[in-house]
């Protein structure tokens, strides 16, 4: 269990950062989501041991916060958000340097960081000092500095910031490497859910400091039944009244077209056998229309959607 | 509508000192929303500032609505800026910034509040009003700047990492007041590098790459442009090597491949031909197709393709 | 396995205690001050001095120690001559060439510690350091350790050298042991130099993460009591001297005269600076433990 919280709550004065949190992680690669103000930061702060709660149990690798925080601090890694690197000093010296605080003794601290600085992609400019640093390198170097001390708890606070695309997607990768290759667990707390698509298989959502979900990535996004999404090349406005005429009820997102599969059809058939009709008539009506199919797929749930309902309904009860 | 574009830039070149940011850039952007993509240093923040009139360009010409934005303060009510930049006066709260801003742009005395309160209530900053900007969280100073953009409802908005700290909570709204004033006619253009939200909001795009231009338009005509890079069409069906069987004459098909049991791929250079097919041959046989979908033809490919091995 | 696996790997090696972190933070440090080139000049500079300090006493020894093995013959002359010799090694000279250190410690504190936590906080490399199994008392140690360690080099190195030289030079003439015993006062002032100016600036310098306000306050609590006295001093004419023990420089030199059992002048004594050092230390001490305990951490 790597994160067991227990009723916790942390009270500023009159105002309640966090209500009653109850969570039990046993591991993987969990997204933390929220919207601003939900609890995050001051769960974060509490998970590293930095702040004192005001009660519950608060238990991190099996070890109670409120009795040891420092030792926890050696297996956790901690990527925060903003620039925390020392500007005169060399990536390597910095990583160095984040080993030993961990730990590692002088010399295997300095193997371990070179080690880790070429996994993240840092090859001649470790030699350099961080203040030439471009935005992307001093992202890896954070990551690095997290990654040094082998962490059995890896906590990333919005890792993607600031990277161009192509930074995103080398970020991401190199994230969801880690628990492969290490039994090291991810807590990824970050705005851009599609990043948690990618990396994470577990999400717990929190709003005004109360947990609403804790669970499968797969189990939120619910999927929508018997609704297709279509792009297609030609005339959008002929298509669609066709496809209306077949029995569709068709709506439009953009220029994505969504048919939702009419009552008429026979309810009685099988599942697969009526997703199978529906896909075939909608081609015909294509193919009768003249344009072109570029995308046909069952209405793909986003984790957005799914998250914007889970707080819209906690707000509603 | 206008037939000039509403921004426009003429050879448009800017370097400083001996580095050059932007190289020869000549494009139109019309109203409705443009995302503006790039590489980090690319020259996209060059160019936005040169848009506003923050700074002059080293060779060329850059018109908005047809002016010339340098020192241009009838120009600059109807432009409107967001970016990245710092705070200047936070010590005000939100509806004195945009009150003193709308003030700026000529807005009458009496009617700056009310049309201040407005704005942030079109980004759901109602209870933020009165609240001094020093006070509030990342998110909410950075939906402030949005509603400051937009409450004169310029004719141009540039919008330099619009997104940045907001919640999934208060992304939708925003992208939904985006789109609006692109739909309203508004020349809305957006720098991000979050390429799924770009999506979400436009499918006209304008690429930069070292400081050239690389592509501009649509972002599936693009794609169908791009003919160094075969289009993958993946069909999931339930007799994949069937369907391929039937499209394997197509001279347009260049190859396939079987990433999984149930799904063919395949690669051809004209997509035209090939989409067209894929339905007519697979009706014949009788094939049932479950999905159809291109790996390609997100954003995020079509920067790899552009950018990923040099323009 | 003939392809080797050169992926990301954890680590199985030793782990050694939290407890080394004050040494690791204090390495770290030591390192990067010397890396400044500002205090390699100002290091280099005083230890030239230090060594102009210590020859022109053994000079100035040399010459006297030699005049008076020459002059044997009247009773009263060499008397005459012994007292000089007494009067020219003195141990005034000890503690004068540990005072005229004192401006290179000075300006030491201003290049680097005045800015020691003010450069984290920009850096905000703090979060850096919380997130790691370190706490405000190691950090701070870590800060400060380092800084007096060079302090304490500059000062005693001309002082106890000047100790020694007075030793050895007045052998023969039953001095030796008194004058090589101040090696002792020579440790223990710099000492107190070293901890109170290391101490006072690195605390000061958390205030802000601006380093030259920083660096501005320090000047202040050093030097502006300092000129405020010495203007109602002057003013007076020597009347009212109470202003001094504002002002932390003088008040250290005053311990410093009554460690080399040297009589005070005036009515200030020696118990007297023990209040305006404690301040200084322990006031900047709760600035920064204050400062650090507030940290935004994360977010």
């Amino acid at each position: 269990m790597i994160v067991e919280v227990e009723n916790l709550e942390k009270h500023y004065g009159s105002f309640h950062a966090l209500r009653g949190v109850t969570l039990k992680l046993e591991g993987g690669r969990i997204g933390l989501l929220g919207p601003n103000g939900a609890g995050k930061t001051t769960l974060i702060k509490t998970l590293l041991g930095l702040l004192p709660h005001t009660s519950g149990v608060c238990r991190v690798l099996d070890t109670d916060i409120a009795e040891d925080p420092l030792s926890v601090r050696r297996y956790i890694g901690y990527m925060p958000e903003h620039d925390a690197v020392m500007q005169d000093l060399t990536a390597l010296d910095f990583v160095t340097f984040a080993a030993q605080l961990c730990g590692l003794p002088a010399a295997e601290a300095r193997g371990r960081a070179h080690a880790v600085l070429e996994h993240c992609g840092l090859g001649e400019v470790r030699y350099r000092r961080v203040a030439s640093y471009s935005t992307g390198m001093r992202q890896r170097v954070k990551l690095a500095q997290a990654l040094v001390g082998d962490p059995k708890l890896l906590l990333l606070d919005e890792p993607t910031s600031g990277l161009d695309p192509q930074g995103r997607e080398e970020m991401l990768s190199l994230i969801r490497q880690i628990p492969e290759r290490s039994n090291a667990h991810l807590i990824l707390s970050t705005h851009i859910l599609p990043d948690v698509e990618r990396t994470c298989d577990q999400v717990v959502v929190l709003n005004e400091g109360r947990v609403l979900y804790n669970g499968g990535l797969e189990a939120l996004v619910q999927k929508e039944q018997d609704c297709f999404e279509m792009r297609i090349k030609g005339d959008l406005d002929r298509f669609c009244k066709a496809l209306s005429a077949e029995g569709f009820t068709v709506s439009l997102d953009g220029t994505k077209v969504i048919a939702r599969i009419g009552a008429g059809q026979d309810p009685d058939a099988d599942q697969q056998a009526r997703l199978d009709d529906a896909t075939r008539s909608l081609l015909r009506t294509a193919m009768k229309t003249g344009v072109q199919v570029r995308h046909l797929q069952p209405l793909k749930a986003t984790l957005e959607q799914a998250f914007l309902d889970t707080i819209g309904h906690a707000e509603a009860s | 509508m206008s037939e000039t574009a509403a921004i426009e830039l003429r050879k448009f070149s800017k370097w400083y000192g001996r580095i050059i940011a932007v190289n020869d850039v000549s494009v139109g952007i019309d109203r409705g929303v443009t995302g503006l993509l790039g590489p980090n240093g690319a020259g996209k923040t060059s160019l936005l500032r040169c848009m506003s009139g923050q700074m002059r360009p080293s060779l060329g010409a850059v018109r908005i609505l047809g002016q010339d934005p340098w020192r241009n303060p009838a120009l600059a009510r109807d432009i409107g800026l967001c970016t990245d930049q710092g705070w200047l006066m936070d010590e005000l709260t939100p509806a004195e910034l945009i009150g003193f801003d709308l003030r700026l742009r000529g807005v009458e005395e009496g009617k700056t509040r009310d049309r201040a309160i407005e704005a942030l209530e079109q980004f759901d900053l109602g209870h933020a009003v009165d609240r001094r900007i020093n006070t509030l969280s990342r998110g909410t100073r950075q939906r402030v700047k949005l509603a400051q953009a937009f409450a004169y409802d310029p004719e141009v908005l540039l919008l330099d990492e619009p997104l940045t700290g907001i919640d999934p909570v208060a992304r939708a709204t925003t992208v939904k007041r985006i789109k609006e004033r692109g739909a309203a006619g508004r020349c809305v253009l957006v720098s991000s590098h979050v390429l799924h939200e770009v999506e979400s909001m436009t499918e006209q795009v304008l690429l930069l790459h070292k400081g050239r231009l690389v592509a501009h338009g649509n972002a599936m005509e693009i794609r169908d442009l791009l003919d160094q890079h075969p289009h993958r069409i993946a069909v999931e069906c339930d007799r994949p090597r069937d369907l391929a069987r039937a499209m394997v004459d197509l001279p347009s098909v260049q190859g396939f491949s079987f990433p999984s049991e149930s799904v063919v791929e395949l690669h051809t250079k004209q997509p035209d031909e090939c989409y067209a097919a894929v339905p007519a041959r697979a009706l014949e046989a009788n094939i049932k197709i479950r999905r159809l979908t291109s790996p390609d033809a997100t954003l995020e490919m079509l920067f790899r393709y552009l950018v990923g091995e040099g323009s | 396995m003939p392809i080797s696996d050169r992926g990301y790997q954890p680590y199985e090696g030793p782990r050694l205690p939290s407890r080394r972190n004050n040494w690791v933070i204090t390495s770290l440090e030591l390192r990067r001050i010397w890396a400044s080139l500002l205090v390699k000049i100002v290091l280099i500079i005083a230890g030239i001095w230090a060594i102009l300090r210590v020859a022109w006493v053994a000079g100035v020894g040399y010459f006297n120690v030699t005049l008076t093995e020459r002059a044997s013959q009247d009773a009263a002359a060499v008397e005459q001559l012994r007292q000089r010799l007494a009067q020219a090694l003195s141990s005034d000279l000890v503690l004068a060439g540990i005072d005229g250190q004192l401006v290179f410690v000075i300006l030491l504190t201003l290049a680097w510690g005045s800015g020691a936590i003010a450069t984290d906080v920009r850096d905000r490399a703090l979060q850096f350091y919380f997130a790691k199994p370190v706490t405000e008392r190691t950090y701070l140690l870590g800060k400060i350790t380092p800084l007096a360690v060079y302090c304490f080099f500059i000062c005693v190195v001309p002082g106890t050298l000047i100790a020694l030289v007075e030793g050895s030079l007045l052998q023969g003439q039953g001095l030796a042991a008194s004058r090589s015993a101040l090696v002792l006062p020579a440790i223990l002032y710099s000492l107190v130099l070293s901890v109170l100016l290391s101490v006072g600036s690195v605390g000061i310098s958390s205030l802000s993460r601006n380093r030259l306000l920083t660096l501005a306050y320090w000047a202040g609590i050093l030097f502006v009591p300092l000129a405020v006295a010495g203007i109602v001093d002057l003013a007076t004419q020597g009347e009212f001297v109470w202003l001094y023990l504002a002002s932390p420089l003088t008040m250290a030199r005053l311990l410093g005269r009554a460690i080399f059992r040297l009589s005070a002048e005036g009515p200030l004594q020696w118990y007297h600076s023990l209040l305006t050092l404690a301040a200084v230390c322990g006031g900047s001490i709760w600035l920064a433990w204050q400062r650090l305990s507030k940290t935004e951490v994360v977010g």
